[in-house]
């Protein structure tokens, strides 16, 4: 496909293909090989700003491999300070950095992986109070929270802005992905009518799983703003470790849905 | 006729089994199976997958890879496998 004429872009079509510096094509040179991105899919991702809420297992590895690949800004929205319970899956954390502002440490990982990068870090978890300014801050957001509460604000304000949300989510041994565009695919109600019960922030998990679904929901949001291949769009990706198998599952919307009918 | 069910993510770990074999009428809808697939369960699982004899609005019935209505019926078919996928939202 050719990124130039893609609608769903959240990057404007209008970006130039010539953005980028010598430094940076010798940089991404491996990458801009890919045919379908090259060096107009580089341009846009160096044009896009990425909203990534939270980044612990998800997040964080989420955020890195944008950062490797090149985007132009990323916002982090995380509240607390590291514990030594994240280490297991957090790559962003360090053992010096326990005790320590979580997003603080993932800024200055990033930025050393990646100076050219422009990070905004936010000490806070999505909430009523900020979730429109985030929200309105970024072309495309990711939903790497590990509380429904967040998960269904973020969802709510990306309709209402009419914003891409691919939403990334882990239990255990299984992952799952799906991209959200308003007023196309299902949303988040749709698929949970109802806030589910009995869901706690504390839930089993081993680092390389979650860095799994973290990275396909990188792929998925390289591809989103490049414009190429196919996206989640309507389609729930399930992952299970335990057999190495991939599913893809049709949606469906929900007409009553009270948050995208 | 007979199908399988398969539990997922939180649902799987709470049952004995990942997979059951149920031998049900013909027109049954996911609603329907219910009591057969709860009988013995623990009670978080109960809870998790169903409210008021039907399942839960949160937990998607799966068939040949497509979401189902769990009220339609004449969908399920002898050798069908339904996957019930409760919410997951680890981060």
């Amino acid at each position: 496909m050719n990124s130039a004429s893609c609608p769903r872009c959240p990057v404007d079509n209008d970006v130039m293909d010539n953005n980028l510096t010598d430094q940076e094509r010798a940089i991404y040179e491996w990458q801009i090989w890919v045919q379908d991105l090259g060096e107009t899919g580089q341009s846009k991702l160096k044009s896009a700003t990425a909203l990534i809420t939270r980044v612990g297992g998800l997040g964080g590895p989420l955020a890195q491999s944008l950062a490797a690949a090149g985007l132009g800004k990323l916002i982090l929205a995380h509240g607390g300070n590291t514990k030594p319970s994240d280490l297991n899956r957090q790559v962003l954390q360090t053992h010096a950095q326990l005790g320590k502002s979580r997003v603080e440490s993932c800024r200055q990982r990033l930025l050393d992986l990646n100076p050219r990068l422009e990070v905004e870090a936010v000490p806070e978890n999505v909430s009523e109070e900020n979730v429109a300014g985030l929200v309105a801050s970024a072309d495309i957001i990711f939903d790497c929270a590990p509380l429904f509460e967040e998960r269904f604000l973020l969802n709510r304000e990306c309709v209402r802005q009419d914003k891409p949300l691919i939403d990334a989510a882990m239990f255990d041994l299984e992952g799952q992905l799906t991209t959200i565009i308003p007023g196309q695919t299902p949303c988040l109600a749709c698929l949970y009518p109802e806030t589910p019960p009995g869901w706690k922030r504390e839930f089993p998990v081993i680092g390389a799983v979650s860095a799994t679904i973290a990275n396909l929901a990188a792929l998925e949001g390289i591809k989103l703003i490049a414009g190429f291949g196919e996206l989640l769009t309507g389609k729930l990706l399930l992952f299970d470790a335990r057999t190495m198998e991939f599913r893809k599952i049709t949606l469906r919307r929900n007409p009553a849905c009270e948050v995208c009918a | 006729m007979k199908v399988t069910i398969q539990l997922l993510g939180q649902a799987r770990r709470l049952a004995a089994r990942e997979r059951l074999e149920l031998e049900i009428p013909a027109e049954s809808t996911v609603h329907d199976l219910l009591p057969a697939i709860l009988k013995g369960a623990d009670e978080r699982l109960s809870s998790l997958l169903a409210c008021e004899g039907k399942l839960r609005r949160s937990v998607m019935a799966i068939l040949r890879d497509e979401t189902i209505d769990p009220a339609a019926s004449g969908l399920l078919q002898d050798g069908d496998e339904l996957s019930l996928l409760p919410p997951m939202s680890g981060g």
